[in-house]
């Protein structure tokens, strides 16, 4: 799957959580958004977790990094990001 | 013409638990103690800043600590500034205190740091509001620095005995600092064992929280006497700066830390290979070796390594002195200024040029500020 930053479907803003789905700045808190449509995707470069709680820093190209909670993936897999309702970003790993 | 501006006295509290002390009665110990040793001064305060990380959320201060400590202390004429930016409050208490003297809008400046984190009514685990909706889920500063420290062991090789050295040179310094919190000896085995808080990071390698406060007098050169400016440490550089592109954290190195060290650098004309004793935010092990390469004191992927030429974190940093937010920058001048004079325990005093750096809010999040000074040894030492 190949990241795409900017297009024009965005779904959530990644620094507030505010839904939209025009344009590609944050009505809100005028960040860029991070996904495009309901799905992007990109590599683990990283993992942690707290509290049984699993986090996951995915490179989505373009030095850009999003921050993933919940499920469970390896640095070096490939994952599907979808935005929960609350903004941030579930994962789901690319076979 | 650029004022010259000086550091000439500071003091630190001990950090720990400090049972039903306050913000004011805290930080009021350290001021005296450095008002009481320059009588002369203590009656030409024009401003007193105080840097706080938690004062509105552990004591309700949510405005007026400044100028209730500048009531406290007696320094009657003066005026108080707060300042709140996270764990940096500190550095950048000292940083308003030089640029108000830079504008010639003060000569003679009391800067102070306090936060009560053990004995304060304090959420666990410490959260800054800016860690934003992820929040709920956990996020929090452990979190972010054990992704940097995963993705740099992983693409540096550098492995989790490496990281865990940095603890213990850390602490072996603290030894040498009566006000650290912990000061006993640990071993690489006692941090790798130490229980796990978000892999790889251990409890060893994430800084403690503490109670504790500290303060320096700042002054313009051309307002003392000639023999307290030639005693006294020279401030000649400073740098803030903060990330405006959170989404670009590659987490194995902090754009904010390149800035505000290039901006210090240019400041004082000098550059990384001048440093050699400084005091970064260990706020983590790997935040100390991501700080250390960012700011150009040590190779990419070298930031762990203990080399000749740098002492780095001599006080015990944050991992051992423990972390009252907006204490530990005043602690950090505390120490550069007290190696720079030879006045540390131990010291050499062979020191010339010191590094201050500390990082305040929540990287990846926007919300992130990384702040430098450069300090000169006196004239004449």
């Amino acid at each position: 799957m190949t990241p795409r930053n900017d297009a024009p479907t965005l779904a959530h803003c990644r620094t507030c959580g505010w839904r939209r789905d025009d344009g590609a700045v944050c009505a809100r808190c005028g960040e860029r958004f991070l996904l495009s449509g309901v799905t992007a995707g990109g590599e683990v470069v990283a993992a942690t977790a707290i509290g049984g709680v699993a986090f996951t820093a995915v490179s989505l190209g373009d030095a850009i990094t999003a921050l993933a909670i919940g499920g469970e993936a390896r640095p070096g897999q490939h994952v599907a990001l979808t935005p929960r309702d609350d903004g941030t970003l579930a994962l789901e790993v690319l076979a | 013409v650029r004022r010259d501006i000086l550091v000439v006295d500071s003091e630190v509290s001990p950090f720990g638990t400090h049972d039903r002390h306050d913000s004011i009665r805290c930080a009021a110990g350290p001021a005296r103690a450095v008002l009481d040793r320059h009588p002369d001064l203590a009656g030409r305060i024009d401003l007193v800043v105080v840097g706080t990380g938690m004062a509105a959320r552990t004591e309700g201060r949510e405005n007026g600590l400044a100028q209730s400590l500048a009531g406290v202390l007696g320094l009657g004429g003066s005026y108080g500034i707060d300042v709140r930016e996270f764990c940096a409050s500190g550095n950048v208490a000292v940083q308003v205190a030089a640029t108000a003297i830079e504008a010639a809008r003060a000569e003679v400046v009391l800067v102070l740091g306090v936060d009560h984190l053990v004995s304060g009514d304090v959420p666990r685990p410490l959260r800054p509001e800016a860690v934003g909706v992820e929040a709920a889920y956990g996020y929090s500063p452990p979190v972010f620095y054990a992704l940097c420290a995963d993705r740099y062991l992983r693409e540096t090789g550098t492995s989790v005995a490496d990281l865990a050295a940095v603890a213990v040179r850390n602490r072996r310094h603290a030894a040498s600092n009566p006000n650290a919190r912990f000061r006993e000896a640990i071993t690489e085995a006692d941090v790798l064992e130490s229980p796990l808080v978000a892999p790889p990071l251990t409890r060893l390698q994430c800084c403690p929280n503490a109670d504790g406060s500290g303060a320096v007098l700042v002054v313009a050169a051309d307002a003392v006497d000639a023999d307290t400016a030639k005693r006294a440490v020279r401030l000649t550089g400073m740098g803030a700066a903060t990330n405006a592109s959170p989404h670009t954290a590659s987490l194995l190195s902090f754009a904010e830390d390149v800035d505000a060290g290039r901006r210090a650098y240019e400041d004082a004309g000098l550059g990384p290979s001048d440093v050699d004793v400084a005091e970064v935010h260990d706020a983590f092990t790997i935040s100390q070796v991501i700080h250390l390469e960012d700011l150009g004191l040590r190779e990419r992927g070298e930031g762990w390594r203990d080399l000749p030429g740098l002492v780095v974190n001599p006080s015990g940093g944050l991992l051992s002195r423990g972390h009252p937010i907006g204490a530990t920058g005043i602690a950090q001048v505390d120490s550069i200024r007290r190696h720079l004079c030879g006045e540390w325990a131990g010291s050499s005093g062979s020191f010339r040029t010191g590094l201050v750096q500390e990082a305040g809010g929540m990287q990846v999040l926007g919300q992130i500020l990384s702040t430098c000074l450069i300090l000169q040894a006196p004239l004449a030492r």
